[in-house]
C-alpha cells in the first residue's frame, strides 16, 4: 500500500510516500503510529481520546476532512491513500494544526 | 546534533506567580479561579491545551445544592461518598468537596455553562449507582467534560493574567527545603528546556491509564503527575486503588476500552448466558458500584465463562431509548462501529479507567510541601477505595478551585521565588542530553521508548488488573525492575524534530516506570481486599483499616502501612 503525507517545511516540506508492506491496523491513527515506528520516526502526528471527542486528531484523508482515529483505512483504493493537515488551522508540524 | 540547549549553561527562564501543570477541568479550574483573584498565572500542557486529558470524554457531574434534587442534602451525599470509599475516603476531603461544589457550579454558570434541560426546562438530574438521590447533571447533550472545558477556556481568555503554553512537558518539580522554587520543563516545539520559577505550583495531570494494554483513558495519561510528585518527595496514598470501568468495549479493536456507562440499567451475561449478577449481588443486581460489578466480571472472564475475546455480553435492548436520550455520543460511536443495541448484546469487559489513589493532600489541596498542590486525578484521598460515577469532574472543579485561591492568596503575601536548586536542575538536563547524544536507533528498533511502554503494559495488565496475588505482584515488580535496568540502552530517534515522540515518550516511560512500581508496591502492601483492590490470596476485608503510603526517599521508593482510627485517616 502506498500513503502519501504532506510533510511540514521542518521536515522538508512537500508529499513524501512510504510503501507500507505491514499490517498497518484498522484506522489512519494505527497507521501513523506504525509509519513513525517502524518508517520514520520524525513523523508528527496528534491524537488524544480515540473515540472521536476531542477533535484533535481530524486531517485530511485522501481530501476530505476526518477524525482520524475513527477513520478507517479504505479496503480499495484506487491510487495511493493520502494524508494531509486540516487546511485553515495554524500548522504547527506535519499533520498537527492548532 | 543541535541538543536541548543545556551545554550553553544558560536557561530560557519563566516566572509566574503560580505554575499549572496539566489543563483538563483541574488544571483549568486552578487556572482560571487563581487569575480571578489576581494572580499572575501560567498553565502548560504537553499536549493541546484543553483537548489532551480525560476531562473531554467525561459524560455527567454530580452536583449538590440546587443543582441537585430537592430531597438530596449535603448529609446524603457525603454518606454516599464515605460508603463508597470504604474506609479510605479522608472525611475533610468529603466534607470539603460537598461544601464547595455548589459555589464552584454557580461560578461556572455564571460564566456561560449551559447545563441540559429537559421539555418543560427543568435540569435534566439522573440517577447513578451508589448516589442515594438523582444528582448527576449534564451539559452539551452529554459532553459534559466538553462544555466544562470550553466554559472555562472562555472564562481563561478574558483573563490577561492567564498565560497559556501548550506542547510543554513538565520534566521535574524543582523543590529545595520542602518549598517549591520551579518547575524544569521541556518545550516539544522548539526542543529546548526551559525553567519555569513560581511561587506556588499546582499538579493537574490527570491519571494512568496507559499502564494498561485496554484503558478508557486518552494518550496523554502517562502517569506523570504522580512520578514527578514521588521524585519531589511527595507522599502518595492509596495507589493499589485503580478503578477499572467493568463495561468497555472488547471489539473492534481500535475501540478497544470505550466504555459504555448505562450499565446500572443494562445486563450482564456470561458465555453461559446466565445473568451473572444474579449470583453476585442478587438484590442490587447491575445497579451496583463500578467496584463490585467489575469484580463480577473480571471473576467470569478468569473462570473461562466468557467469549472467545474474553468479554462478557451487556444488554441492554430493553432500554435503548434511556441509552440515546442520555448518553447519545456512546450511542451514536456504537452505530459507527455497526453495533445496534436494539438488536444484540455488546461484548464488554474492565478497562483501566481512574486512579483513586494519588498526592496526600490537605483541605487546601496543598501536598507536605509548602505551596506544592495536587488536584484532580492526581490527587488522592477523596474517593478511597471506590470512586461513584461523576464524581470525578466536580473534584477536579472544587479542589481546582480551591488550590487556585490559596495559592493567589499566598502570591499576594510572597515577595520573592524561592531559590532554585540549579545543581539538581542541571543533573537533569545533562541526564536528557546523554541519552540523546547516544544517537538514533534503527526505526524499527526495540530500543525505543514505545518498546517499554509495550512491556510496562504487558506487565500491569498481566499482573496488577482488577484480580491480583502476591506471586503476579512480586512478578510485576521484578519485571518493572528489569525494564528500568534496560533503559540505560533506550535510544531516541527522530530527534530533534518538531513534534516527533520519542522524546516526549522517553519521559512519559520514566513516569510510567515510577508509578508502575509505585502501584505495584502498594497493592503487595495491602494484604486484604477492599473496593478496587481485590487480592485472591487475601479475599476478606481485614478489620483493621490501613493506609499505604509511598514515598521516594533517597532514591528508594518507600511502603508505609498506617493503622487508621475507623471513620478517619490521620
Ligand atoms: C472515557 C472517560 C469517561 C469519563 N466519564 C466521566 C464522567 O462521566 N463523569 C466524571 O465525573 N468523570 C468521568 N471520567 C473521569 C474524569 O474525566 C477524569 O478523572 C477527570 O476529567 C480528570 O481531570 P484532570 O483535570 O485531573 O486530568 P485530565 O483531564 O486528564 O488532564 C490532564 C492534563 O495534563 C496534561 N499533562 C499530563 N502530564 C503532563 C506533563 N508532564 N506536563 C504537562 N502536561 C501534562 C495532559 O496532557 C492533560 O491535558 C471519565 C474518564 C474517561 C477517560
Ligand atoms: S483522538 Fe480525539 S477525536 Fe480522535
Amino acid at each position: 500500500m502506498k500513503v502519501v503525507i504532506r510533510r511540514s517545511a521542518d521536515k522538508g516540506g512537500g508529499e513524501q510516500t512510504f510503501e507500507i508492506a505491514d499490517a498497518p491496523g484498522e484506522t489512519i491513527v494505527e497507521l501513523l503510529e506504525l509509519i513513525r515506528r517502524q518508517h520514520d520516526p520524525s513523523l508528527a502526528f496528534y491524537y488524544s481520546c480515540r473515540n472521536g471527542l476531542c477533535g484533535t486528531c481530524m486531517m485530511l484523508v485522501n481530501g476530505k476532512p476526518a477524525l482520524a482515529c475513527l477513520q478507517k483505512i479504505p479496503s480499495r483504493l484506487d491510487g495511493p491513500l493520502t494524508i494531509e493537515p486540516l487546511p485553515g488551522k495554524q500548522l504547527v508540524s506535519d499533520l498537527v494544526v492548532l | 546534533m543541535a541538543i536541548c540547549n543545556g551545554r550553553s549553561g544558560q536557561l530560557e527562564t519563566v516566572d509566574a506567580d503560580i505554575l499549572v501543570v496539566g489543563s483538563g477541568a483541574a488544571g483549568l479550574s486552578a487556572a482560571v479561579h487563581a487569575a480571578m483573584a489576581g494572580a499572575n498565572v501560567l498553565v502548560i500542557d504537553k499536549g493541546i491545551i484543553g483537548k489532551s486529558g480525560s476531562t473531554v470524554s467525561a459524560v455527567q457531574s454530580a452536583a449538590a445544592g440546587k443543582w441537585s434534587t430537592a430531597q438530596d442534602s449535603l448529609e446524603a451525599y457525603c454518606r454516599d461518598l464515605l460508603a463508597s470509599g470504604k474506609g479510605l475516603s479522608d472525611p475533610q476531603l468529603v466534607h470539603t468537596f460537598v461544601d464547595h461544589l455548589e459555589r464552584v457550579l454557580d461560578q461556572l454558570i455564571a460564566w456561560g455553562l449551559q447545563l441540559d434541560r429537559d421539555a418543560s426546562g427543568e435540569i435534566v438530574r439522573t440517577e447513578a449507582a451508589g448516589h442515594a438521590f438523582a444528582r448527576s447533571i449534564s451539559a452539551a447533550g452529554g459532553n459534559t467534560g466538553r462544555a466544562l472545558l470550553k466554559t472555562l477556556i472562555r472564562q481563561a481568555n478574558r483573563l490577561p493574567k492567564l498565560g497559556k503554553m501548550p506542547f510543554t512537558a513538565c520534566v521535574q518539580l524543582l523543590v529545595r527545603q520542602q518549598q517549591i522554587s520551579g518547575a524544569l520543563v521541556y518545550d516539544l516545539l522548539h526542543n529546548r528546556f526551559r525553567l519555569i520559577r513560581c511561587k506556588s505550583l499546582i499538579l493537574a495531570t490527570g491519571g494512568i491509564g496507559q499502564l494498561y494494554h485496554v484503558t478508557t483513558n486518552p494518550q496523554q495519561a502517562t502517569a506523570d503527575g504522580f512520578a514527578l510528585a514521588l521524585r519531589a518527595g511527595v507522599r502518595l496514598i492509596d495507589m493499589e486503588q485503580v478503578q477499572f470501568y467493568p463495561t468497555s468495549l472488547v471489539v473492534p479493536h481500535h475501540a478497544k476500552g470505550f466504555c459504555l456507562s448505562f450499565y446500572h440499567f443494562a445486563k450482564v451475561y456470561n458465555a453461559r448466558a446466565e445473568r451473572i449478577m444474579q449470583r453476585y449481588d442478587p438484590v442490587r443486581l447491575e445497579n451496583v458500584p463500578r467496584d463490585a460489578i467489575c469484580y463480577a466480571i473480571a471473576k467470569e472472564i478468569r473462570e473461562g465463562r466468557c467469549t472467545p475475546q474474553r468479554g462478557l455480553l451487556l444488554d441492554v435492548s430493553e432500554h435503548v431509548q434511556r441509552v440515546r436520550t442520555w448518553f447519545p455520543h456512546e450511542y451514536k460511536f456504537l452505530r459507527q462501529l455497526g453495533i445496534r443495541l436494539e438488536a444484540e448484546p455488546v461484548e464488554i469487559a474492565p478497562a483501566a479507567h481512574f486512579m483513586m489513589g494519588g498526592a496526600r493532600i490537605n483541605r487546601a489541596a496543598m501536598t507536605h510541601i509548602e505551596q506544592l498542590y495536587a488536584v484532580g486525578e492526581t490527587a488522592g484521598g477523596l474517593h478511597g477505595a471506590n470512586r461513584l460515577a461523576n464524581n470525578a469532574l466536580p473534584e477536579c472543579l472544587v479542589f481546582g478551585a480551591i488550590a487556585g485561591e490559596s495559592a493567589a492568596r499566598y502570591a499576594r503575601t510572597a515577595s520573592h521565588f524561592n531559590d532554585v536548586d540549579g545543581e539538581m536542575l542541571w543533573a537533569t538536563v545533562h541526564r536528557y542530553e546523554a541519552i540523546v547524544s547516544r544517537g538514533a536507533a534503527a526505526p524499527e528498533q526495540a530500543l525505543r521508548p514505545f518498546h517499554w511502554k509495550q512491556q510496562i503494559q504487558r506487565t500491569m495488565t498481566e499482573h496488577v488488573s482488577v484480580l491480583r496475588d502476591e506471586s503476579g505482584l512480586r512478578a510485576a515488580e521484578q519485571h518493572l525492575r528489569d525494564l528500568s535496568e534496560q533503559w540505560a540502552e533506550v535510544r531516541v530517534s527522530g530527534f530533534p524534530h518538531r513534534l516527533a515522540k520519542d522524546f516526549l515518550e522517553m519521559l512519559e516511560v520514566e513516569n510510567m516506570l515510577l508509578t508502575a512500581r509505585a502501584i505495584a508496591a502498594a497493592a503487595r502492601a495491602r494484604e486484604e481486599t477492599r473496593g478496587a483492590h481485590v487480592r485472591l490470596d487475601h479475599p476478606d476485608s481485614s478489620p483493621q483499616l490501613v493506609r499505604v503510603e509511598v514515598q521516594q526517599v533517597e532514591g528508594r521508593l518507600e511502603v508505609r502501612r498506617q493503622l487508621q482510627a475507623e471513620g478517619g485517616n490521620r
